[in-house]
């Protein structure tokens, strides 16, 4: 299934700032780990969310969940703002969004049965089913999510279930209620390369199904080329690139993702010659920097002289009309142009 | 000649009345300056080959080898006091999740200083810092760094840190386990240029241990894959990976885990089913109730390593190789 251009938007992030408090001794610092970003998730849409650790993943993941309260900007969901709600209405809105998390060992209780887990949020949010009812459709979910003969699978406890059968339970548990956006944090990086697979499926699988939006985070960059339909790529709270999956990842314009591609380890090996590292440390979002965030990593910056415009101005990025989801767009001074094509020789 | 030295190796761990082979029959060699890969997923025995090496083991395991060797030391029988002074100097081991290695109230100075200073008491206060400093730098550390609590380091640094603490007394071989697996795309390559870097330019022979094909892939010599307690393919990482392709099918479908941009969403694919429990392994190749391309004879016998085509170090387990030569001579 792709995504047309009529589907509805169903998540709407829009200038969103989420900063946090760190002291530092006796310094009080700010550390911007969400700094502007606006996205847009379609219905039926998977969209991508890469980066290293600390760009700010996460805590997009988060303020989506309604897990974290946001500094300033807004996220709607089915066109309802839900940095506002509270309490009752709160709970009625969560069943539209749910999560999936990295860890299938620590993030469900060990000793429950994989129905307990899965019909626990039913319980919450469909007061008008009964037991059996909900039995009945948690059997179903856990069905979808290929845990067959899911009668028996639902009687096992926790602990007695591998990692890829875990986190097929915490989606089962997710989808249950049946909700419009799923994010899914990391959810296969713990899971051995052979599982992983099974996992995707069952998302892929849903997203047919049910039309399920989705937000994955992940820093697999191969993965997300080949399973999401759009990638964001956000550098230090920021977006810095974002467009059709297999475009971004394939031929990346921003001088950071073609960095990030370039670094991949790939199967086939025999590329030992140099490659593009990074110089410098993981980004700090306590650290101000003066026009372009990556610039003092960029290897373009360095390359075509330090232009002042760098120094100067943050590029921004351009903003996506909301009917067009194939757009593919870089903030980047330089990326594109006549320095393009000899800076992309040197960078990959 | 290699430097370290494995042949049939054998450790079980005792489990109610029944021993669990978690390594059944293991060859390994590393020549000094080589990096040798040692791949699969988890529970396939990997590990336990590492701790072995180093003498690791929890008490109970039972370990049976016809040859486990360093540089000439028989690392069967060496007496305990012996062992001490081989680790470190001779040997030493890399963790997964170094970011929790480190002592927190400790400067990370200080403490690769301490391994230093146990196993050379007479270096002097002014050596010692220097050598620490020495360490940081070919790591690419700043050493004013060496000042530092863990905390103040990131994560990548920190396992850069306890890289250079592996190399505080010179060993011959450092065996790193899954050294890259909880760091980013970024901090992984730093990691694996510098593994590659120290192992060209020290002359030191590695282990790694990974289940991240594709990190081997780029980083090694040559590779083993284990499977189920056992080697079933090993050679040079050039041929595995090359345009020949693995040999057998297990590592074949591994590397196949790994999505290709080009193959879109088709290429997502995983092996069904789980690796057999140890405590009760399948008949005949342990493979094959998850092979695609299993025969009769696969549910039988259990094959043994084979010369690949012509080349005589490209070995693998799989009895359909032999059919191949059988078909085509």
């Amino acid at each position: 299934m792709s995504v047309k251009q009529s589907d509805a938007v169903i998540a709407e992030i829009r200038d969103l700032r989420v900063h946090f408090p760190v002291r530092r001794g006796r310094q009080q610092l700010i550390a911007r780990a969400v700094d502007g970003i606006d996205l847009q998730i379609h219905e039926g849409e998977i969209v991508a969310l890469v980066g290293e650790s600390g760009c700010g993943k996460t805590t997009v993941a988060r303020t989506l969940m309604r897990l974290q309260e946001p500094s300033s900007g807004s996220v709607a969901i089915g066109g309802v703002d839900i940095t506002r709600a509270r309490g009752r209405g709160l709970r009625r809105l969560r069943r539209d969004f749910q999560m999936i998390f990295q860890d299938p060992f620590e993030c469900l209780a060990p000793n429950s049965t994989a129905i307990d887990v899965v019909t626990e949020g039913l319980r919450i949010h469909r007061g008008d089913l009964d037991a059996a009812a909900r039995r009945a459709a948690g059997l179903t979910a856990l069905e979808m999510c290929g845990l067959t003969p899911a009668a028996t699978i639902a009687e096992r406890r926790i602990f007695q279930l591998s990692g890829g059968q875990r986190q097929r339970v915490a989606i089962a548990a997710a989808l249950a209620i049946e909700p419009r956006l799923l994010v899914a944090d990391e959810p296969v990086s713990m899971l051995d390369v052979s599982l992983r697979a099974g996992v995707i499926r069952v998302l892929l699988n849903l997203r047919e199904r049910l039309g399920i939006a989705m937000l994955f985070i992940t820093h697999d960059l191969a993965l997300a080329g080949v399973f999401a339909d759009r990638v964001a790529v956000l550098y230090l709270g920021r977006v810095v690139e974002q467009g059709p999956a297999a475009e971004v990842i394939g031929s990346p314009r921003h001088p950071y993702t073609a960095a990030l591609v370039g670094v991949m380890p790939k199967a086939d090996g025999g590329h030992r010659g140099p490659r593009p590292i990074l110089s410098g440390e993981p980004p700090n979002a306590t650290a101000t920097v003066l026009g372009c965030r990556f610039r003092p990593r960029c290897p373009l910056y360095r390359q075509l002289g330090e232009p002042d415009l760098c120094q100067a101005e943050e590029p921004a990025l351009p903003i996506i009309a909301s009917d067009d989801s194939a757009d593919h767009v870089v903030a980047c001074h330089f990326s594109d142009g006549d320095t393009s094509t000899t800076s992309k020789e040197n960078i990959s | 000649m290699s430097l370290l030295r494995v042949h049939d190796l054998t450790v079980a761990y005792p489990a109610g009345t029944a021993m669990i082979r978690a390594v059944d029959g293991v060859d390994l060699d590393v020549n000094p300056g080589e990096v040798v890969g040692l791949a699969g997923e988890s529970g396939c025995g990997k590990s336990t080959l590492a701790l072995a090496i180093a003498r690791l083991l929890p008490r109970g395991a039972v370990v049976s080898a016809d040859e486990m060797s360093l540089g000439g030391t028989d690392l069967r029988t060496v007496a305990d006091d012996e062992l001490r002074s081989l680790r470190w100097s001779r040997l030493s081991l890399v963790f997964q999740g170094a970011m929790s290695g480190f002592n927190p109230v400790m400067r990370v100075g200080d403490q690769i200083a301490e391994a230093i200073r146990t196993h050379e008491p007479d270096a002097g206060r002014r050596e010692v810092a220097d050598r620490v400093a020495e360490l940081l730098s070919q790591v690419g550390i700043a050493p004013a760094r060496s000042e530092d609590f863990p905390h103040q380091m990131s994560g990548g640094m920190k396992q850069r840190a306890m890289i250079a603490m592996a190399l505080a007394c010179r060993p011959e071989l450092v065996i790193a386990d899954e050294p890259t697996t909880a760091l980013d795309v970024m901090t992984q390559a730093q990691i694996l240029d510098l593994i590659r870097r120290l192992a060209d330019e020290l002359g030191l022979a590695m282990l790694i241990i990974s289940h991240d094909l594709t990190v081997l892939a780029e980083l090694c010599d040559r590779v083993a894959v284990m499977y189920a307690g056992r080697i079933v393919e090993r050679g040079e990482a050039d041929e595995i990976f090359g345009a020949a392709g693995p040999a057998h099918p297990y590592t074949r479908r591994l590397l196949d885990c790994y999505p290709r941009l080009e193959g879109g969403q088709g290429s997502i694919s995983g092996i069904p089913g789980s690796p057999p429990d140890l405590a009760n392994p399948p008949s005949g190749c342990r493979f094959h109730d998850r092979c695609d391309k299993a025969v009769p004879r696969c549910t039988t016998d259990d094959p043994a390593l084979q010369m690949v085509g012509s080349s005589a170090g490209h070995l693998a387990a799989c009895h359909l190789l032999a059919i191949a030569e059988a078909v085509s001579p």
